[in-house]
């Protein structure tokens, strides 16, 4: 394929070279020379006609022949046609310069064009070429290059130092430093070792690693994001749409305005037919809307493909276009706010007979076994290093707690349901946490007493409350939390990072209840996102005007829901991409802005007869170009993370 | 329905596209069609059973409108 566009350029080149070659000729006979030597006047005349007509037949023979073929299938208002008619009359006219002029200028419009584009291009094609064909996977004892594709799920693979990552996989062996910008945009290396994930594109950059492959190579992250960005420009946002919509008419508009000032002038008003024949062909060749209809893609490509680069998945243009104008943003509350990981908050002892350390001591030694998170936890929570106790016949009381024992007494550390089957009544802590109790029973009176309740909730992430706030400068009007967390828990962190709304103890089905609401009662105009973590939010991800999953985007159903995937899986990410949005919406108004003023100005110019074919032409090779410069914008400021 | 992905060769002006685009979309089988002249790619929702008229109809709406870019089908 690259070859075909090479040679498809490398045609278009040499048609403008030879263009050229006999056009700048021709400019010096008709209007350099004349003034050397006037005496030869008549010699100058035809050596510049006779360079022109070639120069006009090296650049302008394709386009009549596509006319041609077109005109047997019957289309006739397309561009070709409409050059090849407007040029003809040039000549007609005599204005041969005029006719070369415009045939030369569309190529090298064209020729820049093709360039640009891939230039725009080269954001996903580099994508393409971050992950390895091949694999060095474990078979039959020996490692054996692989081509990826044929690796599967579970097999070892041997990731070497400064090698690509193929597929998705996790490290079982070995410790090192990985590079994950091009995924990312993270430019600092991350530390990884065994069970840490690695996601397809990231470079290995010391040490050899062994993995196990989690993900086939069309599973895996690299080839989601290659498909899903790729894809993303089919999604035509509502600006797009207009301006396409607008494009039908632009053509039979410009041409019918045409036809008119060729008649109507000479036959009403007594005008000269040549002058206003040659004022209706300026016309002629700004009657392509393609500068116009490009100008809003480029932008919207830019927009995506910058945001990709900083680990920001969008999926198309139109939620990049709708995520500007959020003014609602919901957001799911375990794993997105907060880290999914409990934290102890409190311990509460209740008998005297026991200080916090050793309660503490206590659950931990019950706990030793348990990888639980209530488990992790505590572990997390012991900063005094705890009395070393070892308790026995460690016992595990599925949905309810632990048990051990010593030579005196039995331990159980659990919930609420656990001391009621002991016949303790669980005291009431009403609080914003879930608690877990700590009991002692003598064996022998076969009587238990409580020692202490530890109560624990999760952690709001270091970067929430910066990053509500950067959305509030952002001027998001309404930032809500969802949960099926206690309602008192979702209250308390809601209230202290400062959120507008909250709502607990929902169950998945009234989390989509409470988004539907918010969607009825958004302002007129506006877009409600919603921020899940993407493995429980599915359903809503898919409701809101723009779903954000925090997830790898491994997990399908999640990028299926959601508009907009954080394969940088940090909140941060949020303003960032909001500002990279609106900036890009800025871009394209500003692209159509411009493409249609300066179309507009060369209609009234070509009325009033001031400027030629060229300023028609420029206009429209201008605009393109332009167009192209002002999306590049997009890209060249890379931070948007600051705007806030 | 089945999703069709396709490819072009070549260039399409992005006018042509929008034309192309709603020429497809009027085929007998064809629910959406999507043209994005940044990526080359061609999306089509079309019934199983007529995804095979569909390419070649298409293909030949992409010779008449647009000569410069050439659908693979």
């Amino acid at each position: 394929m690259a070859d075909f566009i090479q040679k498809y350029r490398s045609d278009r080149l040499f048609r403008i070279r030879w263009a050229l070659a006999f056009f700048i000729p021709g400019v010096l006979f008709s209007k350099v020379l004349p003034i050397f030597w006037p005496q030869a006047q008549s010699i100058w005349d035809w050596l510049s006609l006779l360079s022109f007509l070639f120069a006009y037949i090296a650049a302008g023979v394709p386009v009549i022949q596509r006319a041609g073929q077109q005109i047997r299938h019957r289309s006739w208002m397309t561009e070709y046609f409409l050059m090849s008619i407007a040029t003809f009359g040039a000549i007609y006219l005599g204005a041969w310069a005029e006719a070369a002029a415009v045939m030369l200028f569309y190529e090298v419009g064209e020729y820049a064009q093709s360039v640009a584009l891939d230039r725009s291009r080269k954001s996903i094609s580099d994508l393409m070429d971050l992950a390895p064909d091949t694999s060095l996977v474990m078979r039959d004892g020996d490692w054996q290059e692989v081509d990826s594709a044929e690796v599967e799920v579970g097999e070892t693979l041997l990731l070497q130092a400064g090698a690509r990552v193929p597929l998705d996989v996790t490290v079982v062996e070995g410790v090192g430093e990985v590079d994950t910008s091009a995924l990312t945009g993270e430019a600092l290396p991350r530390q990884v070792q065994a069970g840490d994930v690695l996601l397809s594109g990231t470079l290995n950059l010391q040490t050899a690693l062994t993995c196990r492959v989690d993900k086939s190579l069309d599973d895996s992250t690299l080839s989601k994001i290659i498909e899903l960005s790729g894809e993303a420009s089919l999604r035509k946002g509502e600006t797009e749409r207009l301006i396409s919509r607008f494009a039908r008419y632009y053509t039979p508009i410009v041409v019918a305005l045409a036809v008119l000032i060729f008649l109507l002038p000479p036959l009403f008003f007594g005008g000269d037919w040549m002058d206003w024949f040659r004022r209706s062909l300026n016309l002629l060749v700004i009657s392509c809307p393609c500068a116009l209809v490009l100008s809003v893609p480029l932008a919207y490509f830019a927009g995506i493909g910058l945001a990709s680069s900083r680990g920001i998945l969008i999926k198309g243009g139109d939620a990049l276009e709708n995520f500007a104008h959020t003014k609602t943003m919901i957001f799911d509350k375990t794993g997105t706010l907060t880290t999914g990981l409990l934290e102890v908050r409190e311990i509460q002892v209740l008998d005297p007979d026991y200080s916090q350390d050793q309660v503490l001591s206590l659950a931990l030694d019950l706990e030793r076994a348990s990888s639980h998170l209530i488990a992790e936890a505590l572990r997390r929570a012991g900063t005094a290093s705890p009395t070393a106790i070892a308790l026995d016949s460690l016992t595990e009381l599925p949905g309810l707690g632990v048990k051990g024992a010593d030579d005196q007494h039995h331990y159980y550390l659990g919930n609420a349901r656990l001391m009621e089957s002991l016949g303790l009544a669980a005291p009431h802590t009403d609080l914003a946490m879930s608690a877990v109790f700590l009991a002692q029973e003598d064996p022998d009176q076969d009587q238990a007493r409580l020692l202490a309740v530890f109560l624990l909730a999760d952690e709001v992430k270091d970067t929430a409350p910066g990053v509500i706030q950067q959305l509030r400068k952002l001027n998001i009007q309404h930032l809500g939390m969802m949960s099926g967390d206690k309602t008192s828990v979702v209250e308390k962190e809601a209230k202290a990072l400062g959120l507008d709304s909250w709502a607990g103890d929902l169950l998945p089905q009234d989390k989509l209840a409470k988004l539907e609401e918010y969607l009825q009662n958004k302002p007129q105009g506006t877009m409600v996102s919603f921020v899940g973590d993407g493995i429980n939010d599915t359903p809503a991800l898919a409701i809101a005007d723009i779903g954000i999953a925090m997830a790898d985007v491994g997990s399908d159903a999640a990028v299926q829901a959601a508009d907009m995937v954080l394969i940088r899986d940090e909140l941060e990410a949020i303003p960032e991409a909001l500002a990279i949005s609106r900036k890009t919406n800025r871009i394209a108004l500003q692209n159509i802005g411009f493409s249609l003023a300066i179309k507009i100005l060369v209609v009234i110019l070509s009325l009033f007869s001031i400027g030629g074919m060229w300023i028609a032409i420029f206009a429209d090779v201008g605009v393109t170009l332009l167009a192209v410069a002002n999306s590049f914008r997009i890209v060249v400021r890379k931070n948007y993370q600051k705007l806030a | 329905m089945e999703t069709l992905k396709l490819r072009y060769k070549g260039d399409c002006c992005p006018n042509c596209a929008n034309i192309i685009e709603e020429e497809i979309k009027k085929l007998d089988g064809v629910g959406e069609a999507n043209i994005s002249v940044m990526t080359r790619l061609v999306k089509l929702q079309v019934e199983a059973d007529k995804a095979e008229a569909v390419k070649t109809q298409a293909k030949a709406i992409f010779d008449r409108v647009e000569p410069s870019a050439q659908l693979q089908i």
